[in-house]
């Protein structure tokens, strides 16, 4: 654009999305001074992440672990407290709205729920038109084609256009946001739980779809989600989420298979299977996950961590926030604990555990 | 303890009388549970599974449902018995457990008050003693700090500790049955686990049949020790949890099961069934599952097939079942 800031300092090697130190705060209670104390909801807190070109970051955590917050912030719907926001170069986080006007269009969301995320009263074409229409995308024709293009590259037929949202079924409605997100071309889309709403024989046409269409046209994705199960067969990394910070990021096939943060294995022994596995095995969690106005001081994991338990409630964990730091073992991997676990994979069993609790690392 | 079933479903029909005619959502249930037993029904949104459980207690609307058949609870029929009896059923006898515990709990009293109710109401002595009982049973869900999370309103709760509030309450009424309807579909994982190792241990514990109704195969997989898999309102596949779960002997169960995307599927494809779940305003012709079998043959669409027993224990809704165990179409 005609903005010379905007150059493209980063070569089209260099990540495509980069967080630094990024936090968004939500004030709560009392506005007016003096009466009550003002809190903070500190949904996200200080988080770096990287998304390479045509990757797809999962972002997986509980209810309150701030990814939903995390995938506005870094499209710009919501305003970062703090930290920056890197998309292709470009730093958004000190942008105007109308400077990110031109960028928008190559960073897309698609939502949960189809059922609220599409408008009753249009007919879905006009819904997928609109979004041309907002960037000053060609005319009138060109903008009718792009919009059958993209609901025939969904799979759904282009005749479809002149129909209601209430005429879809939940599977074809995400289809439609899907579309949407697709007519502006973008190179960024954030999926916020795109399939959590659907049936699982729905479910798996919408993520072969997500597949196909990440390899046709080089989409990159941060993908949100609280389905392991569909993060460990969709994802190339995963950042593990816990009151607004990073626990562990890395390779799925390394998380999932030697995962290093208590937290991590915990979520992972969580997911019930269909394969038969010794249900002692089971690794169960005490407690919830605290409030993240008041997160504990420290490790934010450490009330709930049984690893910590086991090693004796060392000081350490609750005096000194651990860092998210690259493993020395795998270095592609990033884990925020005092005492990162060497075979994780060997926790997730029951008889793992007690060998730990039995040899406790020293560090 | 006798073999007799706790309770026993027989051809349970249901249909709702609706301004564009009456529709069939249920066609044909039929099930029993023993003491201590959990049954699994698993299926899609639309596939009936929780309108049977409504029946089951006569929560369905007496002026707008059409229930036909037979629910036998410890040996008594249920169906067409008056509203003043199944309230008695329900809580003492029957207990349901909720998705959503928020809307199914009273938001205006406290959490203590609304368990003691239920043991008042079963003449379990009165209210001091109710209450003191109802801190027992919170702290038998695993509540922390009871006597306090007694005194507290639902909203003041987390989700898991509702639901947790409503076991309990479940509990209380001392039934031989309780119902389950994703009791922990609105959980996460974490909490999850905890809410389910309670719910099987406390009806194992307490002999108490348990039916757990959810869409999750995993969940099912590791709670429930029999499964009925229903599609468009009819049981199309039953058996022992693990065998049908690892083996299905039917197109729905094999192929759904085939398409959950988990770590150790990555890099080979999902499978996927076709087309879209049916409305229960036209389901297709013979059986119901055919226009997205893979397996399909026209007989199919021309008649519908019975619930066939197969081996020992099971039993599938197919045609083709024969041909499926070979391993080709």
């Amino acid at each position: 654009m005609s903005d010379k800031k905007t150059t493209k300092s980063a070569s089209a090697t260099g990540p495509l999305v980069e967080l630094r130190g990024l936090k968004k705060h939500f004030p709560i209670g009392s506005a007016i001074p003096l009466i009550g104390k003002r809190k903070t909801v500190k949904a996200v807190d200080g988080v770096d992440l990287t998304i390479a070109r045509g990757e797809t970051l999962a972002v997986v955590g509980e209810s309150g672990s701030g990814k939903t917050t995390l995938g506005r912030v870094t499209l710009g719907l919501q305003k970062a407290t703090s930290g920056e926001v890197w998309f292709d170069g470009t730093k958004l986080t000190d942008r105007s709205s109308e400077e990110l006007r031109h960028l928008r269009r190559r960073m897309q969301i698609v939502f949960q729920d189809p059922f609220g995320s599409l408008n009753p009263r249009l007919p879905i074409g006009d819904q997928i038109e609109e979004g041309l229409v907002a960037h000053n995308v060609g005319d009138s024709a060109s903008r009718r084609e792009k919009m059958r293009a993209s609901l025939e590259i969904v799979g759904l037929p282009a005749e479809y256009a002149t129909r209601y949202a209430h005429e879809f079924s939940g599977g074809q409605r995400q289809r439609v946001g899907i579309a949407r997100a697709l007519a502006l071309d973008p190179e960024f889309i954030v999926l916020d739980e795109p399939v959590s709403a659907l049936d699982v024989s729905i479910q798996s046409q919408v993520l072969n779809l997500l597949a196909d269409l990440r390899t046709k046209k080089g989409l990159t994705y941060m993908f949100i989600s609280h389905n392991l199960d569909v993060v460990g067969y969709f994802a190339d990394r995963v950042a593990v989420m816990y009151l607004g910070k990073i626990m562990e990021v890395g390779p799925v096939d390394q998380v999932f298979t030697k995962p290093q943060h208590p937290y991590t294995i915990a979520l992972l022994s969580a997911v019930p299977k269909i394969e038969a596995h010794d249900s002692a095995d089971r690794l169960i969690l005490e407690g919830e996950i605290p409030s993240p106005v008041n997160p504990p001081s420290g490790c934010r994991f450490r009330t709930r961590c049984w690893l910590r338990e086991q090693l004796g409630n060392p000081e350490r964990c609750s005096t000194e926030e651990p860092l998210l730091a690259a493993s020395p073992r795998s270095p592609a991997v990033s884990v925020a604990c005092h005492f990162p676990l060497e075979d994780g994979a060997a926790s997730i069993t029951k008889r793992g555990r007690s060998a730990i609790a039995a040899h406790p690392k020293k560090s | 303890m006798s073999a007799m079933p706790v309770i026993e479903v027989n051809n349970l029909n249901i249909s709702f009388r609706t301004a564009a005619g009456i529709i069939h959502v249920v066609q044909d249930v039929s099930f029993s549970i023993t003491r201590g037993e959990c049954l699994g029904i698993v299926g899609e949104s639309g596939s009936g599974k929780s309108v049977s459980a409504l029946a089951t207690i006569g929560l369905l609307v007496k002026d707008q449902a059409i229930v036909s058949g037979s629910v036998k609870f410890r040996g008594e029929e249920l169906i067409g018995k008056p509203e003043s009896y199944m309230r008695k059923i329900r809580g003492g006898g029957i207990s349901m457990v909720f998705q959503e515990p928020l809307s199914a709990l009273n938001p205006v009293t406290t959490i203590g008050e609304q368990i003691a109710e239920v043991l008042t109401a079963h003449n379990r002595g009165g209210w001091r003693e109710a209450n003191k009982k109802a801190i027992e049973y919170l702290e038998l869900v695993e509540i922390a700090q009871p006597a306090a999370r007694a005194k507290q309103y639902p909203h003041e709760l987390s989700g898991g500790m509702r639901q947790r509030a409503m076991i309990a309450m479940a509990l209380a009424g001392e039934p031989d049955l309780i119902i389950a309807d994703e009791p922990t579909t609105a959980l996460d994982v974490t909490i999850q686990a905890q809410v389910l190792g309670l719910l099987r241990r406390a009806t194992v514990e307490r002999g108490t049949a348990l039916i757990l109704i959810t869409h999750d195969l995993g969940v099912v997989s590791e709670t429930a020790d029999r499964i009925a898999v229903m599609y468009a309102g009819q049981i199309v596949e039953e058996g022992p949890a693990q065998q049908v779960l690892r083996a299905p002997a039917g197109p729905y169960a094999l192929d759904l099961v085939a398409s959950i995307p988990s770590y150790e599927r990555r890099g080979k494809g999902l499978s996927t069934i076709q087309g879209a779940i049916p409305s229960p305003t036209n389901f297709p012709s013979g059986c119901r599952f055919h226009p997205r079998c893979r397996f399909a043959v026209p007989a199919c669409a021309a008649t519908m097939p019975e619930l066939t027993p197969r081996g020992v224990n099971r039993a599938v809704r197919c045609f083709r079942a024969d041909e499926i165990a070979k391993g080709g179409a």
